[in-house]
């Protein structure tokens, strides 16, 4: 299974399967490059993999133990001097990289007695082998499908295709949408349960009447958590897609959206309340260009907004701070109401079952257009030619393989070819909780820009997720939590979210909360590689890319880095176009060739098409049959 | 002969539309192994034998229909492992919404059956049917037209037995043995799953409709995680 050998030649390999590299990769392949890609991990994504409860502690041993130490002096192994030829030198690589620092995890409930152990055996064994031909009374899937079903409905507003480009000209129409649509963007109020909700659609409705309200006063076990253990899917680094976002312009151009499913985030949050629609119409008509250069909040205040709606628009929907010029907050708030309408009633996208599914549908589309996938493997050292262009890696298992271009993700580059120009951390937690923020009945995705009045320039960053984004079981939620490290202790930037948000740990006894309970946590720092670039020592032909931890919201930046990888190996070269209809792929093989030569009607039909597809798939597979 | 894979989502809704009472179901297959895949994949599809394939290309699935009964039709998605994820390490995306698997082993090739337990692991630590059951997976013991090739059916069968295969069959994608009835007795298995098992997944699709072809599978709701337990 994974012992064969690589071939030895290859156009381009590439280290890391986070975003960025997964798409550059998809790019390459798609153009009949010879894409080599490892991962030194056993899993795809690097900083953007996901895990389930037994794969996070795991995650959380193995960075421990991990070292990101490159000793660069190490003396070169005669097995690796062996492979060289003349004039070639070698530079170590990274083997090892720690992804996450001060990890802390527990859980926030108490154990399981032994009787009910012995009762959850017992119903653990029973709903593990009941006859095949029975439905399983435990399960609660035609409950769950309907909810599916109703997303489904909801994606059926048609889908466009056009660009940012084309956005501006579409906007002035979604504005009147906006105008006219109460909750186009629902923003709810945190304080202040009692305000009612703003009126939903039918179909909310119905959706709503089919969702049973969690039990509210569950007494969580550890046990109970452990036996979902698979259910859960806990991101590295939980990001969500603007709708009009170039990730998601990208997922459709190049037909990889056909692997991946989301959600919409139907609730944007925040901590205070007043009318929101006809301020986002306001900010976008007033751009005037002296506010360009000054911070955001001066020209909220210039337009004369009551405090309130300068928070909405600077916290909920631009998502900035204090200090950000008005330039940068503008255009986020463009980019948040030029996202609305496009599927459905908010302006972001969650991939179900978590961020980390992205690389790895880029890395299928990869794969299906020839590139060759191993992980757990990865490059001990860079092979440079006398001129010090790279010409090829030594990989972990000791062979040779030559290239004519190496894309790394930061990590496995020495530190004397990388320059971080972020240096900074970011603090993360990861809460399972047993109910939502604002719980509705309704299964809902939210995100809250948290600002804490102790430090506005730090703003934290809360994405919850309901059971229905396949990232956790029934009645649970996940809730990320992100922000900008202040302390070197992760729990602590947290501190005032926490106290704000969710239940007292020590006065838990009052069953009245209606605060979510936190069942477990984890706690960690990231570095934030998300800004690098290579030294002037970096030999030619190696491309670095970023390793995440950026403390945004959205991924759009990945498409523009991966964009630029490829056109500085493929200048003229399309960027992931849209793959052919499979009906139109024709598979031929030597011995066909020979017999179908000019003989079908079928491919005189369509010769033009074949030919098409023969340009941009390898010619590997199809054989020249007209 | 030129020959297509078919990936026509259409052609469901259009005859779902057409006939109320024929009942439609799409079910995804993954067609695991190291040798051979292919070209059972392409005897059973299309109907004949080559015997040097190339890596498919640019393709996720092989579609194939079947009038099952008046009142049935199967259209089933093969899905090959790209020939590149040959190293063992499969997306997440391959494994989704999958309602059974295949896995081929090579009679003219000892070794290979020594991996097919690793890919059967590999299949129950990554997909799972909706009632958390395990998906149905036939073991296929192929080019049994070899001469020197050899096998102890009732090893095979208790080994089938043991490691809960639904069942084997000695096949030849070259003399077409077998394979028409090996996958008849697999969608057999899949017809006769509890109806928990079989339930819709739909959700949001941020591709055009006439794109979207992973959104409306009639099965499977994948409940696993990808922790990279295979080698």
């Amino acid at each position: 299974m994974a012992c064969e050998e690589f071939p030895n030649n290859f156009d381009v390999v590439v280290l890391g399967t986070g975003l960025t590299e997964t798409i550059a990769a998809a790019a390459f392949s798609r153009i009949g490059l010879k894409v080599l890609h490892l991962d030194r991990n056993d899993y795809y994504g690097g900083a953007y993999s996901n895990f389930n409860l037994d794969g996070i502690e795991d995650w959380r041993k193995a960075n421990e133990t991990r070292n990101s130490d490159c000793n660069e002096d190490e003396e070169i192994p005669d097995k690796v001097k062996d492979l060289l030829q003349n004039g070639e030198t070698v530079i170590s690589l990274n083997r090892d990289n720690k992804t996450a620092f001060n990890i802390q995890a527990r859980f926030h409930v108490r154990e399981r007695t032994a009787e009910e152990q012995a009762k959850a055996d017992l119903k653990f064994n029973t709903f593990k082998f009941p006859s095949l031909n029975e439905q399983n009374p435990t399960s609660d899937i035609s409950q769950e499908e309907e909810e599916k079903k109703e997303d489904a409905e909801q994606s059926e507003s048609p889908a466009t295709d056009s660009g940012v480009s084309s956005c501006t000209e579409k906007l002035n129409e979604m504005l009147s949408l906006t105008t006219t649509s109460d909750n186009t963007a629902e923003v709810c109020e945190i304080k202040d349960f009692s305000q009612p909700e703003p009126p939903k659609s039918d179909c909310e409705d119905s959706h709503a009447a089919q969702v049973e309200n969690p039990p509210k006063h569950r007494e969580w076990t550890v046990g109970d958590i452990k036996d979902d253990w698979r259910r859960y899917c806990l991101d590295i680094s939980p990001k969500i897609l603007y709708c009009c976002g170039d990730l998601v312009d990208l997922l459709i151009q190049s037909d990889v959206a056909r692997y991946c499913e989301f959600r919409s985030v139907s609730r944007v949050l925040t901590v205070l309340n007043n009318l929101l629609l006809q301020i986002m119409n306001l900010a976008l008509k007033n751009i005037k260009a002296n506010y360009l250069d000054k911070p955001f909040i001066e020209f909220l205040k210039s337009k004369k907004l009551t405090p309130n709606i300068q928070h909405y628009i600077q916290h909920a929907i631009a998502m900035v701070t204090d200090s950000e010029l008005s330039q940068v907050g503008l255009t986020k708030t463009k980019k948040f109401i030029q996202s609305l309408g496009r599927y459905g009633n908010n302006a972001f996208l969650f991939p179900l079952y978590g961020t980390g599914e992205l690389p790895q549908a880029f890395s299928r589309l990869s794969a299906v257009f020839g590139g060759i996938y191993c992980l757990a493997t990865t490059a001990t050292h860079l092979i440079a030619d006398s001129d010090r262009k790279c010409c090829g890696i030594i990989t972990s298992k000791g062979q040779r393989i030559s290239c004519r271009y190496v894309v790394a993700e930061c990590s496995y580059l020495p530190p004397s070819l990388v320059l971080k120009l972020n240096k900074r951390m970011l603090s993360r937690a990861v809460y399972i909780t047993d109910s939502s923020l604002l719980p509705t009945g309704d299964s809902e995705l939210s995100l809250l820009h948290y600002v804490s009045p102790k430090d506005s320039e730090r703003p934290v960053t809360v994405l919850e997720l309901p059971s229905s984004a396949c990232v956790c079981p029934k009645n649970t939620f996940i809730i990320h939590l992100t922000t900008i490290s202040n302390h070197n202790d992760p729990s602590e930037d947290f501190n005032d979210v926490r106290e704000t948000l969710f239940a007292n740990e020590v006065l838990v006894q009052n069953k009245d909360t209606v605060k979510p309970k936190i069942l477990w946590s984890i706690y960690f720092n990231q570095e934030d590689n998300s800004k690098v670039k290579l030294t002037e020592d970096a030999v030619t032909n190696v491309l670095v890319a970023s390793g995440g931890g950026d403390p945004g919201v959205d991924l759009d930046w990945c498409v523009a880095e991966a964009k630029v990888i490829f056109h500085t190996v493929c200048p003229t070269e399309e960027f992931l176009p849209k793959p052919p209809n499979p009906e139109d792929i024709i598979l031929v093989d030597d011995a066909e060739a020979s017999t179908c030569q000019g003989t079908s009607e079928y491919l005189e039909k369509n010769k033009e098409e074949i030919s098409e597809i023969q340009e941009t798939v390898s010619t590997d597979s199809v054989q020249e049959a007209v | 002969m030129a020959t297509t894979y078919n990936d026509d989502v259409s052609t469901k809704e259009t005859s779902v539309r057409n006939s109320n009472t024929v009942k439609e179901h799409l079910y995804k297959v993954l067609v695991i192994g190291e040798f051979g895949k292919t070209s059972i994949i392409r005897r059973y599809t299309e109907g004949y034998f080559s015997p040097n394939y190339k890596l498919t290309i640019g393709v996720d699935f092989a579609l194939k229909s079947i009038e099952w009964s008046p009142s049935t039709k199967v259209n089933l998605q093969l899905w090959d492992i790209a020939g590149h994820e040959r190293f063992g390490h499969m997306t997440r995306v391959y494994y989704k919404y999958a309602i059974a698997a295949i896995i081929v082993f090579d009679l003219s090739r000892p070794a290979t059956f020594d991996s097919v337990l690793k890919w059967l692991e590999d299949v129950n630590s990554k997909v799972m049917l909706s009632n958390e059951q395990p998906v149905p997976v036939l073991l296929l013991a192929n080019k049994c037209d070899i001469e020197d090739s050899s096998y102890e059916a009732d090893k095979l069968n208790s080994f089938c037995r043991d490691k809960k295969f639904i069942g084997w069959f000695p096949t030849s994608a070259k003399t077409n043995q077998n394979v028409d009835e090996a996958m008849n007795f697999l969608i057999e298995h899949i017809l006769s799953l509890p109806s928990g098992a079989q339930q819709p997944s739909e959700h949001m699709s941020v591709a055009h409709s006439e794109t979207n072809g992973s959104g409306d599978f009639d099965g499977i709701e994948e409940k696993d995680k990808n922790t990279g337990c295979c080698s």
